[in-house]
């Protein structure tokens, strides 16, 4: 494996299209990628059967559609891979406008499926959540704009940025969508700070941010109940949290066997937000192990990538979408093990639901497609004929 | 439109830049100390160790508990399924009325407390563990959000206060708003606590549990039992009942008891926590002249001598130590008239005859240096205190029942083994089959057969220390003994404060059962002169109790009894 990464020492050039394309992708991610998705299916078996139990549907009805999904997620990964560097720009930037016009519509045609946050459009057999979409092609959208502008002086790349930000979380913050919001602000403040934004700059803005967020709690009845319930230090047996640590804690090292957990018939988000602790309780630590060193695999395997990496854009692009995917996975596993106050937020490639993995897969894609390993030719083509 | 950049730096690593370089490499360590921190917490969930070793999948189906019946199958325990309630103060609008009316059904509640614990922000609280059918109807009737009822079963005695001690009682150990686990803390419910706790009430076939208990012989033990405490002032008392041949225990009484229904696992306020301690089984007293037939037992066993035998009665000295008898005893007595009469004098210089070795194993035998094996843990853990040393003075004084203790239950054990033709036993609380097997056979059937015979003599002989106990129905024999207490202040003994106990067994014309009573600090001042003696204590209690409980346990009244009654 090693070889082939680095595998300029080879004897004989391939000069095949697809080979040529392997040998640039960091086949560690896209292997964990694609454990991550089995992993989900398999977990799926257990987490959906309640879900199919309440909406009267066969038992493995949404490990099928999980499945099919899977499927759709991988093919959207490897095209997105293999695309050049201006087609994945393009996609990104048109992408971020089709999905911003769908998140403004939401409050007109979307629906809440009676959860209180209206997230979905309805198209009868198809349930779209725009928000899991905004994730990859914002992040596109603005290290285009930061990238562009990051060897002028001017702070036009910061301003634009930060406009096209607050659009987007003022969108978010209509269904209200706060996990969202958080990974959005997260994301942005990452890329600048990478960009290099002074300290002063990142502590200022940290500040300011933290206060919007405190009124916004204070006056957020739903954010303040949970947050109450985090800082509390009994737990109601029956809440979310109570049947959370239970289930972990009765699953302990190996679990109590696939399909005798209990807890999820009882956790109302067993199959999304939860699905962690429904692994434990069934298959125990080692299933979280396994995930965990997935998530760990992609961090460290595309940051070496990015530590090489000339092209600011990309690089930008690469951080960006590795902060989506590992603030998910933070935020996701950090309420299970209640650290966090409890967020609506999905496990990557893990979690059911369509737009999730689905917008994952895009995002991967472009993760895959931005640490590739290009030849200075590509770069240069990329640079527009300078 | 394509991308126009600088090409200045064109070539040159972006990621050259000092400052982007480290930060990269500390954004992946935030994000790795974050996945440690949840690993650590994750971890520690899984691991922490759970009370009881069942984990929340198992613990969720175990809401039930078998019933607990007496040997004709009435119920004795049993769960009953009840309601509890408890609030989300977030969906009470009006605290202070809902408070109001709160207090209006549970007049118990206090309002100050009750308002606070829904103003302060707290997001759930029980109000009441277990409500009434009534009150559950009440509470339903506000019609009020965030007041909930949750379903859970919880144990009920029937018959309150009767045969509490064998019962025991239990505690909620863990509770949900939809079950709450039982567990046992005392009696059978205690020792059968695996068998009791069950997952599904509906897969069992027998529902219950059959003890050895006959519910209406254990109803007339208590009542007679005290009847008599009170006649005594005595501050307590204890009687068992038990099967002879295969140690089950029909009736089994300590008082003062309590009532396993008002306790709801935890003590109650101002309540004496010694009500909760089985005198009969927990209970080690010196038990006084009931152990003098121990060493006449030995002697017959080792053929020392017969019941015949003349023993010198005068009063002896022991290493300064005087050996004396209350009532005046010639100077040589039989050994019959030693038991009948009760000497101390006569029972210490048979002591000596068996000597340490001797005593040793017949109490050994009788299964009085050893707790009581039998299935409750308040019996297992009944150790007897045995004297320290076994010099001559020891013998003497243990002969005659001091300076060793044990428990009601020892002596009715050893006296059964007696009494049954010289086969151990081992009491049960159970109700066993009727083709059990008898235990193997630790002493000679003529031993057996002349205890018999002393005890019964007890009871005939005119100047037997049980003498009011013969009747015109059943022959009896047994054993009294009365012994003062240690005082806790000074040293030695306290002449006005005895225990009186009485050891028996009846019917002897085909010995069936033992019976064996006590009454602690009793006194007798219904005669001329005040009575503490077990003959005048006890005795008369015992004779109530074998009246009463002898039809019930299908005691035929003899004709050779009359005979006998007559006789004298």
């Amino acid at each position: 494996m090693t070889d082939i990464i680095h595998g300029s020492s080879r004897a004989v050039p391939v000069d095949n299209p697809f080979f040529r394309w392997w040998q640039s992708l960091d086949q560690w991610t896209l292997v964990a990628t694609l454990g991550l998705i089995v992993m989900g299916l398999l977990l799926s078996m257990a987490a959906s059967v309640p879900l199919a139990d309440s909406n009267g549907m066969p038992a493995f009805y949404y490990v099928n559609r999980q499945a099919i999904y899977g499927m759709i997620s991988f093919c959207v990964i490897i095209f997105l891979s293999t695309t050049s560097l201006s087609v994945l720009r393009r996609f990104g930037i048109i992408g971020f406008f089709l999905v911003v016009i769908a998140l403004a519509l939401l409050p007109f045609f979307g629906t809440d499926f009676g959860k209180g946050a209206v997230r979905w459009f309805s198209l009868n057999w198809l349930t779209i959540q725009p928000s899991e979409y905004l994730k990859p092609f914002f992040v596109v959208f603005i290290s285009w704009i930061v990238a562009g502008n990051i060897h002028s002086n001017s702070r036009v790349g910061l301003f634009l940025s930060f406009f096209s930000m607050a659009i987007c979380v003022f969108l978010l913050t209509m269904q209200p969508d706060l996990g969202q919001t958080v990974v959005l602000i997260g994301c942005w403040v990452l890329i600048h700070f990478i960009v290099g934004v002074s300290w002063l700059f990142s502590v200022v803005f940290f500040t300011f941010v933290a206060t919007v967020a405190f009124i916004f709690i204070q006056f957020s009845n739903h954010v303040a109940t949970r947050l109450k319930t985090f800082f509390s230090n009994v737990i109601e047996p029956t809440s979310q949290m109570g049947l959370v640590e239970q289930a972990i804690h009765s699953g302990g090292f190996l679990g109590v066997g696939a399909g005798n957990g209990k807890i999820k018939w009882s956790l109302p988000d067993a199959h999304t937000d939860f699905i962690i602790a429904v692994a434990i309780e069934e298959f125990g630590l080692i299933v979280f192990i396994i995930i965990l060193t997935l998530y760990v695999i992609i961090l460290l395997r595309t940051l070496s990538r990015l530590l090489i990496e000339r092209n600011p854009f990309l690089l930008l692009v690469g951080l960006g979408l590795l902060t989506i995917i590992q603030t998910q996975a933070l935020i996701n596993l950090g309420v299970a093990a209640r650290l966090l106050p409890t967020k609506g937020m999905t496990l990557p490639f893990i979690s059911y639901g369509g737009s999730s993995m689905v917008a994952m897969g895009i995002l991967m894609g472009l993760l895959l497609n931005a640490t590739r390993r290009r030849t200075s030719e590509n770069i240069d083509s990329f640079m527009g004929g300078t | 439109m394509e991308l126009r950049m600088k090409s200045s730096n064109k070539g040159k690593l972006f990621t050259d830049h000092p400052r982007t370089r480290s930060r990269l490499i500390l954004f992946s360590l935030m994000v790795l100390t974050g996945f440690s921190l949840i690993s650590g917490k994750i971890a520690f969930l899984a691991s922490k160790e759970n009370k009881r070793n069942i984990s929340y999948t198992e613990r969720e189906e175990i809401h039930s508990r078998l019933n607990i019946s007496d040997r004709n199958g009435n119920i004795l325990a049993t769960n009953l399924e009840g309601a509890s309630a408890y609030i989300r103060p977030d969906e009470i609008q009006k605290k202070s009325l809902i408070a109001q009316r709160l207090k209006g059904i549970f007049p118990d509640l206090n309002e100050d407390v009750l308002l606070n614990k829904l103003n302060d922000g707290r997001k759930f609280f029980w109000l009441k563990s277990i409500v009434s059918p009534r009150q559950e109807k009440a509470l339903f009737d506000l019609g009020q959000p965030g007041i909930y009822i949750g379903k859970r079963e919880y144990r009920f005695y029937p018959y309150g206060t009767l045969a509490s001690h064998v019962i025991g009682y239990t505690k909620v150990n863990e509770f949900d708003v939809n079950y709450a686990e039982i567990s046992g803390i005392s009696g059978v419910e205690s020792a059968f606590e695996n068998k009791l706790a069950i997952k599904n009430l509906s897969k069992v076939k027998n529902n219950s549990i059959h003890l050895s208990l006959d519910l209406s012989v254990q109803a007339e033990v208590e009542n007679v039992l005290k009847e008599w405490q009170k006649r005594m002032g005595a501050k307590a008392g204890g009687v068992v009942i038990m099967n002879i041949h295969d140690g089950e225990i029909v009736a089994l009484a300590s008082s003062p008891d309590f009532n396993a229904n008002k306790e709801r696992g935890e003590l109650g306020e101002n309540k004496d926590p010694s009500i909760y301690f089985n005198r009969v089984v927990q209970g080690v007293y010196e038990m006084g002249s009931t152990f003098k037939i121990f060493s006449v037992a030995q002697g017959l066993e080792k053929d020392l001598f017969t019941l015949d035998s003349l023993i010198d009665t005068r009063a002896f000295r022991i290493n300064s130590r005087k050996i004396e008898d209350k009532y005046k005893f010639n100077s040589e007595s039989s050994i019959y008239e030693i038991i009948v009469r009760s000497s101390n004098v006569g029972s210490a210089r048979l002591a000596l005859m068996v000597g340490e070795k001797g005593l040793k194993e017949i109490f050994s035998k009788l299964g009085l240096l050893e707790p009581v094996r039998m299935e409750l843990r308040e019996a297992n853990t009944t150790r007897p205190i045995l004297p320290k040393n076994w010099h001559d003075i020891t013998l003497a004084t243990v002969s005659y029942g001091y300076g060793m203790s044990v428990s009601l239950l020892h002596l009715a054990k050893a006296y059964a083994i007696l009494g049954n033709g010289g086969f151990d036993i081992e009491p049960t609380i159970l109700k066993k089959n009727h083709n059990s097997q008898p235990g193997s056979r630790v002493l000679k059937k003529t031993t057996s057969d002349e205890m018999l015979k002393l005890l019964e003599a007890v009871v005939t002989d005119q100047r037997g220390t049980a003498r009011i106990l013969r009747s015109k129905y059943y022959r009896i024999g047994g054993k009294t003994g009365t012994a003062e207490k240690i005082s806790l202040e000074k040293r030695g003994y306290q002449k006005d404060k005895v225990v009186a106990n009485f050891v028996g067994l009846f019917p002897l014309q085909e010995p069936k059962f033992v019976i064996a009573a006590f009454l602690d600090e009793p006194e007798n001042n219904l005669l001329q002169e005040p009575c503490r003696y077990a003959s005048c204590t006890v005795v008369p209690m015992v004779k109530k109790l074998i009246e009463r409980t002898g039809p019930l346990m299908n005691v035929t009244p003899d004709h050779q009894a009359l005979t006998v009654y007559r006789g004298l």
